[in-house]
């Protein structure tokens, strides 16, 4: 059954289509891999999706309902996290309170409490930290508690980016080149992650992604997208062997 | 070496990491309790200025230090507390008790109306904003006639509390130190809250804080009342520090003060802002010890001091961005694993990709 829902969705900047007439469905717990050339829109995608962009028609349904109402700060609070492809990490920040910030939108504001440190927040910065200690232990992130995000390594920070996303207890999770930068050895412990994200925890991921080694691996159904358009959805290996795909890639071979 | 173990959770929440911490920053909490008895009034006026400036920089560092915002008019807010406050005393009769937390607020609200009217500008435009408030509340007070005392000024009352009048060194560097106390606590609960740590997700990617569920512009007006509430509230017990306000004490000059004092402190901690304001105090003694050996032509010049507080913060800038507190940390760290002290422990590594800004 389809759970996140793309019908018809477009969006230009001036006279460029960025996105032009897409749909797409994903099924929930399942792995959803967009490719495409770059330029071919697949960031817009999620950006569209996180309400960071109005699109210009069509609509977005998340289990049947409209995304298009929220604000940009409460799609978190229907269920949607994500990480970004240049890392957008809180950079002054330990790695602590990273996570503890992805908790942000299960609290509710109490500034007298707060300022004053009573009524019962003590238990609460104690539930934020259990379940960010839960993410910690899931993603093997022990080590680096308390260390300031801008002194660890690229790798660890890709993984504290998924991590901080997990925290907010996400139902989709949108991976914004969960690979990129990294090592084959972390691009395999990555593969093993999103399937425990799926199998385990039971979220629904969306990824973009250009390691076709990864995408064979996890990814249930692929997308390819170019030039903001449709190109062909399917299984990994039909996706790519389908000639419109292989073409918005390679070119035709004739000049 | 000591190494500090953590062996349950509250240890990163509470106060203090352990008992050692605790013991330092109590016995620090003893000897300023003490200081009456140890020094004669002079030295306390300047340390009741020490923490009144510390109240300030604290205001400015939530602002500035945790939610990113530079604000170029923080001594506008100062004034406003410092005003309202003593014309409620002097013409209203409001009791000195109430005054404070009224001035306060009055502080914070006009700290909440910039806030909102600034709510999309960042770096340079919130800095001329800012600015611009603070010389249009400079004017204002001046010719404000009869009500402000205009530009002559206006005498301040001296404290009474409860009946009891505080006039004595003594008894304003105990009020003084309170409320500093009671600062201290409210910024520290806030870095270990929620609000705290929206505004520091703010300050370091608003994308991905919205995405978290930060309301940006929500989080940035509040840290603009919290920052101005502080900023208010120092300016009420400045005021009876000054005995008498004219709008010039509270010109661009101070709020370019309260700026360089987080700077030098460290932008973005907690002990900055403290250790800031001792700077910023003890700078003026300091170089009139160094004034005796310049010529008397260079000495008596004017400028000299302006001269100085803008060499230090271009020295802090090139050499020590992480401020005085960012020093002590390395001295700590120097002695904590002696001989082994690497200076590359301390160093940043760049950072070359960041995601194009949305919007």
């Amino acid at each position: 059954m389809s759970w996140l829902e793309v019908n018809n969705l477009t969006l230009t900047f001036g006279g460029l289509k960025a996105v032009d007439s897409l749909s797409f469905s994903v099924d929930r717990d399942s792995i959803f891999t967009i490719i495409g050339p770059n330029g071919a829109g697949k960031s817009t995608v999620f950006n569209l999706i996180c309400r960071i962009y109005n699109p210009v028609q069509g609509d977005i349904l998340l289990g049947g309902e409209s995304l298009l109402s929220d604000l940009p700060h409460q799609i978190v609070k229907r269920g949607v996290a994500r990480t970004f492809q240049n890392i957008e990490l809180f950079e002054h920040a330990t790695m602590l309170d990273n996570l503890l910030i992805g908790r942000h939108s299960r609290g509710r504001f109490q500034p007298l409490r707060e300022l004053f440190f009573a009524g019962g927040q003590l238990e609460q910065e104690l539930v934020y930290r259990r379940k960010a200690e839960e993410v910690i232990e899931f993603l093997d992130l022990q080590a680096h508690r308390h260390s300031r995000v801008s002194d660890l390594p690229y790798g660890i920070r890709k993984k504290i980016e998924i991590a901080r996303a997990l925290v907010a207890g996400p139902k989709l999770l949108l991976l914004d080149e969960p690979s990129s930068g990294l090592t084959n050895e972390e691009t395999a412990d990555i593969a093993f992650w999103i399937e425990d994200i799926k199998e385990d925890l039971g979220i629904t991921v969306v990824m973009i992604e250009h390691d076709m080694k990864l995408v064979n691996k996890v990814s249930d159904k692929v997308l390819a997208i170019a030039e903001g358009r449709f190109l062909a959805l399917g299984t990994a290996a039909e996706v790519q062997d389908n000639p419109d795909v292989q073409h918005a890639y390679l070119g035709t071979g004739q000049t | 070496m000591h190494i500090s173990f953590r062996k349950s959770y509250k240890q990163d929440i509470r106060l203090f990491r352990d008992g050692a911490q605790a013991t330092w920053y109590l016995s620090l909490l003893v000897l300023a309790l003490a200081m009456p008895l140890l020094v004669d009034g002079y030295y306390l006026d300047e340390l009741s200025f020490v923490f009144i400036y510390a109240i300030a920089g604290l205001g400015l560092m939530v602002l500035t230090g945790f939610s990113g915002q530079v604000s170029f008019g923080h001594a506008a807010f100062v004034a406003i507390g410092a005003y309202a406050h003593t014309i409620m005393l002097t013409r209203y009769g409001v009791p000195w008790l109430l005054s404070v937390p009224l001035a306060t607020l009055i502080s914070g609200a006009a700290g909440l109306a910039i806030g909102r009217v600034c709510a999309k500008m960042h770096g340079l435009y919130l800095a001329i904003a800012t600015l611009a408030f603070a010389i249009i509340v400079e004017r204002l007070l001046g010719s404000g006639g009869d009500f402000t005392g205009g530009h002559g000024g206006m005498p301040v009352p001296d404290i009474s509390l409860i009946g009891i009048d505080i006039s004595e060194s003594w008894q304003k560097y105990l009020v003084n130190l309170t409320i500093f106390v009671a600062v201290l606590l409210v910024v520290r609960n806030l870095t270990r809250t929620r609000s705290g740590r929206a505004m520091i997700s703010l300050r370091d990617s608003e994308v991905s804080a919205r995405g978290l569920g930060v309301n940006i512009a929500f989080f940035r007006a509040y840290a603009f009342f919290l920052s101005a509430a502080l900023a208010g509230l120092a300016g009420t017990l400045l005021a009876h520090a000054f005995y008498f306000l004219s709008p010039e004490s509270f010109g661009m000059s101070e709020s370019i003060r309260l700026l360089l004092m987080i700077v030098v402190g460290g932008l973005g901690t907690i002990h900055g802002a403290v250790l800031g304001a001792f700077f910023i105090m003890l700078l003026p003694t300091a170089l009139s010890w160094f004034k005796v050996l310049l010529p008397s032509g260079i000495a008596t010049s004017g400028g000299l001091d302006s001269l100085a507080f803008g060499l230090i913060l271009v020295v802090f800038m090139l050499l020590e961005p992480e401020g005085l507190y960012g020093r002590w940390l390395k001295i700590h760290h120097y002695f904590n694993v002696f001989p082994m002290y690497r200076r590359r422990s301390f160093q940043r590594q760049k950072t070359f990709l960041k995601t194009e800004r949305l919007k």
